[in-house]
């Protein structure tokens, strides 16, 4: 993605926490990223959020830290660096309304031609009480997306 | 026999990446409860259009 992005990117021991410093307006905010295997072990989830000084996390909150692109390229920076350690497995990631879904599907399929390169891409469907995992197609709404390195 | 192939991390996109040991607690900890829970409902149920 050709935006600029935060560093040092910080990462845990297993690959599996990121954190960095959004810096804007409000000031500075630490984003936390976390990747966690679900019950299916080929599929992590992918949540962030602000890391709180009670080390709580709140990834509700609306900065407006006017660096909306920079923050989501560095959480694809995250992804790059996740599935540099863990090519096999799958990434879900849903956002926390339908608003942030819809800025999430912005930003694959405006950089779908590049990210193509390196990562099969997915959406995710809800049908009659199922999710159905299909190819990605620009413009489609989607309940989630989901991406895999390819080898 | 095949090679393996080398991936690129996040510091290949631009990205300088530095290991911090503090953030290991954080891997014994669910930060988004709720987002897992979200996912393990959409994993349980997922199904690949062909």
């Amino acid at each position: 993605m050709q935006f600029d992005k935060y560093a040092p990117l910080l990462v845990s021991s297993d690959s599996l926490e990121f954190t960095f410093l959004s810096n804007g307006p409000k000031g500075e905010i630490r984003i936390v990223v976390q990747f966690n295997a679900t019950e299916n072990p080929t599929i992590y989830n992918l949540a962030f959020g602000n890391l709180l000084d009670d080390g709580n996390v709140d990834d509700t909150i609306k900065n407006d830290n006017k660096d909306r692109n920079k923050v989501l390229a560095t959480v694809a920076a995250t992804v790059y660096e996740f599935t540099s350690k863990y090519p096999e497995k799958f990434i879900f990631f849903t956002g926390s309304t339908p608003e942030r879904t819809r800025l999430y599907r912005m930003a694959l399929t405006n950089n779908l031609e590049e990210l193509s390169l390196d990562f099969e891409i997915f959406g995710v469907v809800v049908q009659t009480n199922s999710y159905y995992v299909e190819n990605l197609i620009k413009g489609k709404d989607y309940f989630g997306f989901m991406v895999k390195r390819k080898i | 026999m095949k090679q393996k192939k080398i991936l690129k991390g996040a510091d290949a996109v631009g990205v300088k990446v530095k290991q911090d040991k503090s953030l290991d607690k954080l891997s014994k900890t669910v930060l988004f409860p709720d987002k897992l829970k979200e996912a393990n409902k959409v994993v349980s149920q997922l199904k690949w259009n062909a």
